[in-house]
This record gives C-alpha cells, structure tokens and sequence, in this order.
C-alpha cells in the first residue's frame, strides 16, 4: 500500500536525474529533477516543521499551478499534515468559510496578492495564525513575525535537519495510507460547502485503477493548468505525477495557457468542458474569419464521415481517404497549432459538454472521453470506453466503473457507489456524512441515471435540479442545457419548469464566439450588453432553439418536451454572486432566485422585459421574450 | 546650486530655464530641484508648460536661458543623446513605439545603448553577439515578468491595447535601466484598473531600483497618492512646490485649477 510520500520517494531513488516539473520563467522553460525535487521537499518540509506544522495540521494551499506550491504540498503530507488546496480567486466570505471548516492554521500562499486576502480575513479565523509566502514581489514592507517567506523556510530546514538528522525519515515513516491526505471542497451545486476528507489510500488507490485502466505511461508531458483545488486536479495531475513519474509543466500565467500548450505538447490530458467549449468556439471564429470555402469543406467532410460511423454504416475505401486528405491538409494541422498533435489521451469530466462539441472533436481525430466523478469519490467513478465514445448520444454515457468500483441505482433512481475511491468523510460533519455515507459503504452521488446491461452507467439528471410539471410529469432540465450549450454561441443555458406546464430557459451567449461572428457579418455593437440584445444575435439564438427543439423530440429514451419560451440574458452568470461555483457548474436555485421576475414574465404573457438598475430603477436593458 | 535637505541629495536642479518659440514663451524663469530617489509630479492646466519642461530636460528642447544640473554636472543645454547615455530615460505622451515590432523586440530597443557588439559582429552572430544577445535579452525577460507581459511577448504591438502600448512603453524605457526617469503622462486614457496597475509599477520601480522619477499627469488622485514631491506649473511659471499635503493646501494652486475671478 503507497502513500504520498512513498509514491514520490520511488520516483527519486529510480529515476533522480529525469525532469518531474518544468515551469516557464524570463521566457525560458526550466526544469526540476526528482533529485533537485526531493532535496527541495526535505528542506521544506523540515522548514515546516522547524515553525511547529504537526502530523493532522490542517495546511491550506492557495495560489495557482507553481512548481513550490505542488512541492509544498508533498511536504506537507511528508510530515503527516492534510493538505487544503483552496481556490485563490475565492471571495473573502467563501476562504473565510473554507478556513473554518478545517481549522487550518497554517496557509502556504503563492504571492503579495493572497496575502493581503488572507490578512483580511485573519480576525474571522481563530485558528489561522501563520502564512508562508513563495513569490517575494512587494513584499519588502510585511514584517509581521507571523509571515515567512519561503527561501527562509528553506535555509531554516536546512539547519533544522543538520540539528536532526533523522527527524525527516522518522515523520515520514509515521504517515499510512489510511492517514488523512486530503481536505477537497466540493463545488456545492445546491448548498452548503463541505470538507470531504481523502486517506492517502483513497486518491493513490482511485489513480492506480486509472493508469491501469488507461495505460498512462512513465514518459507522459501533462499541463498543470486547472485550478490546483479542483478534485481533479489533484487526481489527475498531482496524484497520477506522484503514481507515474512523468513530467507535469506548469504556464507561466493564466493568461498564456493556450501559448504554453502549444509549447508543452502534452500527451495526455484531463480538461473541464468548458475548455473543450471554448476551445471549439475558438477554431469556429476563426474559420470565420478566414477563407471559409476550405473549413467548410473539410468539416463537412468530417462531420459526414462521424455521422455515418454513430449510424452504424461501414466507411468505405474513399471515405477513410478523404478523411485521411483531410486530415493531412486540416485536421492534423489544426491540432499542431493548439498544441494538441502529441495528445494521446484526452479526458473531460465534471459538468455538461454538448454533443456538438463532443463529435467536432471526436471526427477530426481527437477522441475525447468523459468520466464520471464527484469529490467525495476521489475525482473518479467511471471512465468512457470506445463503445460508449462511438454511439449516438455518448455524452450522456460515462462508461464502466474504474476497478474496484461498483455501481447500483438505488430505489428513487440515484447512482450509488462503493470501493477503493470512497472518501472517508466530512470533515466534522458526521450527520452530513451519514447522509450520503452508508454504514455498508454505498455512497449516493445525488445523479440520477441508469446502469445499461455491460454496466456502463447513464447520468441523466441531478436528484435535485429534478422537478415536477403541473401535469404531474417529471421535468428534468439537464437534456435541454446540454443541447443547448452544444452551440458554440452558448456559454450557458438554464432551464425552468418545474411547479408550471412548459418548458422555458434562460440563455447566456458566448461573448466571445458571438462577438467574432458579429464581426464576421457587420453587426455593430458597443459591449456585452448591446450585443445579447442585438436583433441579428436573436435570430442566431432562435436558430439553435429551433434545433434543439427538433433534436429533443427525436432523442430516445427521453421524455422531455421542447421549449416554449426563452429569452437571452443581458448578462453572464456571475461566480462571485454565487450563480455559478469555482468550477463554473449552475447553482440552479440561485439563479432561479436572483431571476425571479424573470421567470415569471417567461410565463405571462409579456412581450418585453425591462431590466431595470437595483439602485437608480432606470432600464438598463429590453429583453425579448422569445416564444417558439 | 541647492544643497542637501534632510539627507536628501539633489538629483537634478533646474535653474531659471527660460524657454521661448518665437515671441511665445512657453516656460519662465522655472527653478526647481529633484532629490534623489524621489517621486516628483509636475502638474498644472492644460498649456502650462508641463510637456516643454520634459522636453528641455530631456534635451528636446534648448532653452534661452538657465542651466540643468545633472548629478553634480551644470548643463547650459542638455543633449537628447547624453541625457540617455548618462542615465535618463523617459516615455512619451503619445505612444512612441515601433508599431510593426513584437513586445519584446520593442523592449529590446531600449538595450541600445548598452550594446557592445559591432554592426558587423551582430549580422553575422558572431564575436560577443551572442553572448550580448542572451545577456540582454535576459534582462528584457526580467523586465516582462515585472510588468506582467508574458501574454503578450510576441504580439506586435499595434495590436495591443493603449493601456498595454504604455506598459510596454515604460518597460522600454526602463530596459535603458535609467537613474532618472521621465514620465510624461503615464495614466491618460486607461480605465481605472489600468491606472492602479501603472501606479503600482512606478512605485515599485522607484522602491526596487531606487530610480528617480518625475511624472507629469492630470490625475490628482493618483498624483497626491504616489508622489513625495509637486511641482505646480501656470502658464509657464512655477506657482507652488511642495509636499502633496503643502500643495493642496496652497492658494495660488488651487486658484490655477478652481479658477478664480480676476
């Protein structure tokens, strides 16, 4: 059985001299050794303990994806300590609450930034009373006792582990795999946020099954670049890094990820949806912008080929030719110019990612599956296999449970699991625990779904965004959303029904997508605003309704009927008012609150609905309430 | 010639400049000094002269009458040349880049001076070239990193926003790595995120690097907040000097900006 710290000591002795982390500084990309990585962390570490971090210590993490910070973390759990990732873009009032659920009382921050952020909330937090901090910008005036900076940690470790010399072997010898690694936070769709706690078994076990079942190699280039507090983040890349040993590269910033991607080439690769999305959008605006003729012609090329294949017909000899002219004369390019031609793997997972994008991508080659996973189950319970990925509507499809995971559908027809990923608890939370937990171990993921004959399992909605026609009939939204934000032009989409007798939904436009094609055909607009309420973008929008409309009554297996009235929102969904969480998943009862006008206008027979500004009541924007 | 006040050491003095084009006279008889290791801030209305005194600092402009002192050095006129070799630097009012080139080409221009190599050794990449190019070049990635312009490395600039176009500005002219930096206008038309970010580099640049930096700019706000020192101009004369507090509260300025019935 491997822990953390086991897991990265078999990586130093075996291959010391390979690179296990690169990040990119003045421009340049440079590279730590498993030898330079463990003499960091046993500084570090012994630095840690030097300013008093004990075995349990709830440790907060924040920042973004820097080599120190992952280092750090193995540190942490090298002395026995529970790492918090938390997620730097967090408001006060979120981290506040974050801090308090674990008691943390120690914060590794990345730079002046957090500081300043935690330093806000410090009365709040009784028990949070040192930081360490690892970029030194503008930090020369702070010299609070309370505050280190890590170069100093790192000199004091130094002289920590020449006065004890054993200590570090000693404290490491002490963690197990059933030692508490983790505390993650779960994204909290509807509620309350919780401290799930991960044992060292439990996220190295979920990552084994997982390179076992994918076959990830030791050599493999992957791109930390999700918020280093999301669940699968810390599977994906911390963990399987740990388990494999390969190479994880770090962007330079948020804002060059696409440049360092195509500079990384990973080869494998675990993205949210949203990127895929924006991705897709990305490559449509610019097919727009350039010569058209030959995008059209290999897409459609493309598309036809998929469509063929999901329907069951063989491809003929000149099919597979074609695509293979395609993919020498587009294909193959375009995906060089994103950094995506090494990419063996891809994986997405976590929220809804339409059909549309799914096949764009699948029919120029890049086969990307989903998988299926909540934080209390370690980040992953299924992974999508080729079965699931070549039939029509595999976006809904999540594959076969990893090994040593089972499945069942319980009596109201929420899926369950059991095994190797089961997260131990909430931290402090028995009650909530026992919840979800029961005393045999099945787990509920609050996802309603089907577990078809070979046992690959069929999300269909969550158990409480579920609701109830005035008929009587149930109304389940998921379908409807995911059809939707199928559109390039769709960021999001949020559909209501339940307690009335149709279906209606909110529509947020892609700012980016629809502004490239706004330009591409001369309409003029001054800003987001303007743009979501322009007459040319209306008819955009009813075009993909309309579609959805045809596709949701086609859809087997579903009962869904199609949407009666929509209207386009004059604004994105906010994640700091709490519409959406860190991981950008609908807080559906939020949203249905905060647009409670709204919605009742979708169900009168109103024609316009005027926005009007909270604190002057002028009308900042005319909606059209579209009926379909 | 002014000497040192509370421990702080003149970096420039100007002496009676007198500046004229023509029958019209831009700047009057403007005495004032610039410590070292200051943020001094030279304000005033539109047409007060701001601009000019910059120039004649920079060498630009010859003035009429009076002379510059630079670190000990009288100047009876200043030469745009040798105010860059002897270490002021300075970015301009309205963007004066190399529009066609990258970031970090554009940056790379204000090593200039700092280039050994021949014309010759630099076509063929030969000699200390290479070594040269690496050496600077590091210093522009250094640079980069401390405005925040990795996104944007290989952009030619003229496709970058104005409040990025004066980032990159700034950052030219301090690959120069002056000791005195002249700043004309830093915050005009950025938003006001912009502005705190730019406010935020000046001060860094004069904490870190300990560059003296004279700024003239319209935003009092960000004026008072910043400076350690204000120089008032009207109508190209000097009408107050001072402390931002003392400024504030002076008469005569505040007449200048308010306006007052004559």
């Amino acid at each position: 059985m491997d822990t953390f710290p086991s897991l990265f000591f078999q990586q130093t002795q075996t291959r010391s001299s390979d690179p296990a982390i690169r990040f990119k500084r003045h421009g340049l990309w440079s590279t730590k050794t498993w030898g330079e990585a463990n003499q960091f962390v046993r500084e570090i570490a012994c630095g840690f303990a030097s300013k008093g971090i004990k075995p349990e210590d709830k440790i907060a993490i924040v920042g973004n994806n820097i080599p120190q910070l992952y280092l750090s973390m193995i540190a942490v759990q090298c002395l026995g300590a529970v790492a918090v990732p938390i997620h730097p873009d967090s408001n006060a009032d979120e981290t506040t609450e974050n801090f308090n659920i674990c008691d943390a009382s120690f914060a590794i921050v990345q730079d002046q930034q957090q500081v300043d952020a935690l330093y806000e909330i410090k009365e709040q937090c009784p028990s949070f009373n040192e930081m360490i901090y690892i970029e030194g910008r503008g930090m020369q005036e702070y010299t609070s006792s309370r505050l280190y900076y890590l170069d100093e940690i790192q000199s004091a470790g130094k002289r920590f582990a020449s006065d004890h010399p054993n200590f570090f072997d000693d404290v490491t010898a002490k963690v197990t795999p059933d030692s508490d690694a983790f505390i993650l936070y779960t994204p909290g769709t509807g509620g309350k946020v919780r401290g799930v706690v991960h044992t060292h078994a439990s996220m190295v076990n979920t990552a084994k099954a997982f390179a076992d079942h994918e076959k990830i190699m030791r050599d493999e280039q992957v791109l930390a670049f999700m918020p280093l507090s999301y669940v699968a983040n810390i599977l994906f890349t911390y963990t399987l890094w740990l388990l494999k040993g390969f190479t994880i590269n770090c962007p330079e910033s948020n804002e060059t990820i696409m440049n360092d991607l195509r500079e990384v080439g990973p080869t494998i690769m675990y993205a949210p949806p949203h990127f895929y999305k924006a991705l897709y959008a990305e490559i449509i605006g610019r097919s727009q912008r350039s010569s058209t003729y030959w995008f059209d012609k290999w897409f459609a090329l493309a598309r036809k080929n998929r469509e063929k294949f999901l329907n069951g017909e063989k491809l003929s000899a000149i099919d597979n030719f074609k695509w293979w002219l395609g993919d020498l004369a587009m294909y193959s390019p375009l995906k060089n110019v994103y950094g995506l031609s090494k990419l063996r793997k891809a994986f997405t997972g976590g929220d809804i990612m339409g059909g549309q994008v799914f096949n764009f991508f699948r029919s120029i080659g890049l086969h990307i599956k989903k998988t299926y996973g909540t934080t209390e189950s370690a980040g992953l319970i299924s992974v999508q296999g080729w079965e699931q990925l070549n039939t029509p509507a595999g976006e809904f499809i999540m594959g076969k449970p990893i090994d040593g995971v089972e499945l069942k559908k319980l009596d109201n027809g929420e899926i369950a699991f059991k095994g190797i990923n089961t997260f131990k608890e909430y931290y402090k939370d028995p009650e909530a625990t026992a919840a979800v937990k029961s005393a045999d171990g099945w787990v509920r993921t609050g996802d309603m779904g089907e577990i078809d004959t070979i046992g690959a399992v069929r999300i269909s909605e969550r158990v409480d965004a579920i609701g109830n026609f005035s008929t009587g009939d149930e109304f389940a939204p998921h379908i409807i959303e995911s059809a939707l934000k199928s559109s390039p032009f769709i960021k999001d989409a949020l559909a209501v029904g339940d307690g009335r007798d149709s279906v209606a939904a909110f529509i947020v436009i892609d700012g980016d997508s629809v502004g490239s094609w706004a330009d591409v055909h001369n309409v003029r607009y001054t800003g987001y605003r303007d743009l979501a309420t322009k007459e040319e973008v209306y008819g955009l929008v009813r075009d993909t309704v309309d579609d959805v409309n045809a596709h949701i009554e086609q859809l087997e297996g579903h009962s869904c009927p199609p949407i009666k009235r929509y209207l386009i929102l004059h604004r994105e969904f906010n994640v700091n008012a709490g519409e959406l969480t860190r991981s950008r998943k609908i807080r559906r009862d939020v949203v249905v609150n905060s647009l409670k006008e709204m919605v009742d206008a979708l169900y009168s027979s109103q024609e316009i609905f005027e926005v009007k500004d909270t604190s002057t009541g002028e009308t900042i924007a005319e909606l059209k309430l579209e009926t379909t | 010639m002014a000497e040192s006040v509370n421990g702080k050491e003149p970096h420039m003095v100007i002496e009676n400049i007198d500046l004229a084009f023509g029958g019209t006279k831009a700047i009057t008889d403007i005495s004032f000094t610039v410590y070292k290791g200051e943020i001094c801030a030279v304000i005033g209305p539109n047409g007060a002269g701001k601009s000019s005194m910059l120039n004649v600092i920079n060498g630009v402009y010859t003035p009429q009458k009076g002379s510059i002192t630079f670190e000990g050095k009288k100047f009876k006129k200043m030469k745009s040349h040798s105010a860059a070799v002897m270490g002021i630097g300075r970015t301009f009012q309205n963007i004066a880049l190399f529009s066609g080139l990258s970031t970090v080409d554009n940056i790379l221009t204000g090593r200039n001076l700092m280039m050994k190599a021949t014309f010759i050794e630099h076509a063929l990449g030969i000699g200390r070239s290479k070594r040269e190019e690496l050496e600077h070049r590091k210093a522009v990635e250094e640079i980069i990193d401390f405005l925040g312009l990795q996104s944007i490395r290989k952009t030619p600039v003229s496709a970058l926003s104005y409040g990025l176009q004066k980032r990159v500005e700034l950052g030219r002219a301090l690959a120069a790595e002056p000791k005195m930096l002249l700043l004309d206008e830093p915050m005009t038309g950025m938003n006001l995120e912009e502005k705190l970010d730019m406010a935020c580099f000046i001060q860094e640049i004069n904490y870190n690097r300990g560059t003296t930096i004279v700024l003239i700019e319209h935003d009092m706000g960000v004026v008072m907040d910043i400076s350690d020192h204000v120089v008032v101009m009207d109508y190209g004369a000097k009408i107050g000097d001072g402390t931002p507090e003392e400024v504030k509260n002076d008469q005569k300025v505040i007449d200048a900006y308010l306006g007052v019935s004559h």
